[in-house]
């Protein structure tokens, strides 16, 4: 560290202070310590840097261990977002449950990170005292806090299921949802999306079926409800469940999307299996990642931040589920 | 706030039985759970600055993986954190998409954090990252590939053996024309393991496939795809079974064929690898070479944990069997 003070003509407190953030300095200094530190090759000591400014240059993410691909690029995204500034991500892995979230996050806060982002499908109350009672920059990613005092940023699940179920042209028969569990806000969301356009347009609810995560259960669910009384259009929550759907549906010689379309919610990597293929929802996880990490970063400068962020999403034709714009005229591919 | 003691009092038991959970020290699950009980109902924080500023180690375990949502990564995970959860310990992931220089950062943030181990599960070890995990100062074990040069112990699959077995079941059926995709050759265990057994079952039969048929690619749905195209493309008729070295890439495999119009298994049998949960689900249902991940990741897990806890250290390799599960995807062609 001596020696990029004495390579940018700064003292080594200023040093410090540019690899800690800890204080302003001007820009100019700044951009002579950082062209310093990349002439010398210095990688400064994590550990020394988090003992000396009581804070690290991690940024915490708590979140399941999941399948989901926009999980995926969301992480890719943030630490892309947040290398700029020299800040690192490191995750705490939860099973989903919520005093697991709890603990990880705990151990986070008192692991000096510099900011927290939190992957969760709820947010309750114990959460949510426990992310504003601390003075590390919280906010939720791929969920938003009903009381908005932690900041998130994420797609409108609500929008994204009505686009797709409006764009879904009137057929005979009834609409049923598949939903894994409307406990989580993102999914009650998607399923209140749906539940709206059907109830606008018939004037009647759709039946609402629940299952959970797991592959075996939704297609033991789907099989029940195809057997029960097969509706013409199975709106899912996840892509997960529509691919459970589709095989009931061949099992019980009904024809996808003939005898009953089937959505899906959320492109992972199996939406390409899908026989036929698989009309659903995209959300944009590289794009929720970029604007997690500049929000940390604004909230790492003291800046203020939206309550609330969305990012985009776009749906994705497919043969399961014919779709049409307004006019009647198919979705272009 | 909570105390320590508040916690042993809740949960029955002494402070130092609360240390030892909170610490990943033995105590038995049933001890463990009412702890961690008694922990989350009291809304008691460990603080690890102050464990760490004491010289011991923080209940963090480190996890390397390369791509934290890959489906059979997953298992991995979920393997991982059911048993370090049940030892009152947390998991720090770092998803490093396989790149050196991330893998470095990520051991150097794992460090700082004072982690009581590291479950390692990069594909392609470079040499200096392979130092760096070699003096890594809390134990380190490898999961699901093997690199001479790293001295930790090792959990893997006999990757040889289950590329070999799943050429005879294929030419047990009557195929002669068959293709392999892949994981690049640099993965020494899943890539080039599990394609020299694949060949040499296939030699053992006189059978020796052309250049085309053998193909690489990462891992993703997109690569099976693209490579499956590229088996497609080359000279001669198509091969009437083709074995990806992951579901993910045989389902891209599938959207290929499907594409070009071939039915599977009518016209071209289709195996993947790890019987991802979709893999019964899809249409055809995936037949695959079954290798338990989650097992996997929950004998990475003990294996470091009895590491930590100084027991078992003689341990340096442990080998996980394989199935072959056969589903709509293969057909005899006899």
């Amino acid at each position: 560290m001596v020696d990029v003070a004495r390579r940018a003509g700064v003292s080594v407190a200023t040093v410090s202070r540019v690899l800690n953030k800890t204080k302003h300095v001007e820009p100019a200094v700044e951009s002579a310590v950082w062209q310093a530190i990349e002439e010398l090759d210095f990688a400064p000591n994590q550990h020394a840097r988090w003992l000396s400014s009581g804070r690290s240059n991690v940024v915490g993410v708590v979140m399941p261990a999941s399948e989901d691909s926009s999980h995926s690029r969301f992480l890719l995204s943030l630490s892309s977002a947040l290398r700029p500034r020299h800040l690192e991500v490191m995750v705490a892995l939860s099973d989903g449950e919520r005093g697991a979230e709890r603990g990880l996050t705990g151990t986070l806060l008192q692991s000096h990170v510099s900011a927290l982002v939190v992957v969760t499908p709820s947010v309750d109350a114990r959460m949510r005292a426990l992310l504003s009672g601390s003075d590390v920059p919280a906010l939720l990613a791929f969920n938003q806090d009903s009381s908005a005092r932690i900041p998130a940023v994420t797609f409108d699940d609500a929008a994204a299921a009505t686009a797709l179920a409006a764009a879904v042209p009137r057929r005979p028969g009834s609409v049923a949802v598949l939903s894994h569990g409307t406990h989580e806000k993102s999914v009650a969301d998607r399923v209140e999306g749906f539940r709206q356009v059907v109830s606008e347009r018939t004037g009647t609810e759709p039946d609402v079926w629940e299952c959970t995560r797991a592959m075996d259960d939704a297609y033991r669910a789907s099989r029940e409800l195809f057997s029960r009384r097969p509706p013409s259009v199975l709106h899912t929550t996840s892509d997960y469940l529509a691919i459970a759907a589709i095989r009931a549906a061949y099992d019980l010689g009904l024809s996808v999307p003939d005898d009953v379309a089937v959505t899906g919610f959320g492109v992972n990597h199996y939406t390409f299996a899908a026989t036929p293929s698989l009309t659903t929802v995209q959300v944009d996880g590289a794009e929720l990642g970029r604007v997690c990490g500049e929000t940390a970063i604004a909230l790492l400068d003291g800046n203020d931040v939206p309550a609330l962020q969305t990012v985009s999403f776009s749906l994705v034709p497919g043969d399961s589920c014919p779709l049409a714009d307004p006019e009647g005229n198919p979705w272009p591919r | 706030m909570a105390t320590m003691k508040d916690v042993a009092g809740m949960a029955g038991v002494s402070t130092t039985t609360v240390s030892r959970v909170i610490n990943g020290g033995s105590a038995s699950p049933a001890v463990t759970r009412r702890v961690m009980d008694a922990i989350d109902t009291l809304g008691y924080q460990v603080s690890a600055s102050a464990r760490s500023l004491k010289g011991k180690r923080s209940n963090i375990v480190g996890v390397m993986v390369v791509d934290v949502s890959n489906p059979s990564t997953t298992q991995t995970l979920h393997g991982i954190t059911s048993v370090v959860h049940a030892h009152g310990m947390t998991v720090m992931l770092a998803s490093t998409g396989g790149v050196p220089q991330e893998e470095l950062a990520s051991l150097e943030m794992f460090a700082g954090q004072h982690v009581s181990g590291i479950i390692y599960m990069g594909t392609q070890t470079r040499e200096d990252v392979a130092d760096a995990l070699n003096r890594f100062p809390a134990p380190v074990v490898v999961g699901g590939q093997e690199r001479g040069s790293l001295r930790w112990p090792i959990v893997v699959f006999d990757n040889y053996d289950a590329g070999y077995d799943i050429a005879r079941e294929l030419l047990g059926l009557g195929h002669r024309r068959l293709a392999f995709i892949s994981a690049p050759l640099d993965d020494e265990h899943v890539g080039r393991f599990r394609l020299q057994g694949f060949l040499d079952a296939l030699a053992h039969s006189g059978v020796t496939p052309p250049d085309h048929c053998v193909q690489y690619g990462d891992f993703s749905v997109e690569a099976g795809h693209a490579a499956m195209q590229r088996i497609l493309d080359g000279s001669g008729p198509p091969p009437t079974a083709v074995a990806a070295a992951s579901d993910t890439m045989a389902i891209g495999a599938l959207r290929c064929l499907r594409d070009r119009g071939l039915r599977v298994p009518g016209d071209v049998s289709l195996v993947g690898f790890d019987d991802i949960p979709v893999a019964a689900r899809l249409i055809p249902s995936l037949s695959s070479v079954a290798l338990d991940e989650r097992e996997l990741g929950e004998m990475c897990a003990e294996l470091l944990h009895r590491m930590t806890q100084r027991e078992d250290t003689d341990v340096t390799r442990v080998v996980l069997g394989h199935r072959i599960i056969l589903r709509e995807s293969v057909t005899s062609v006899l």
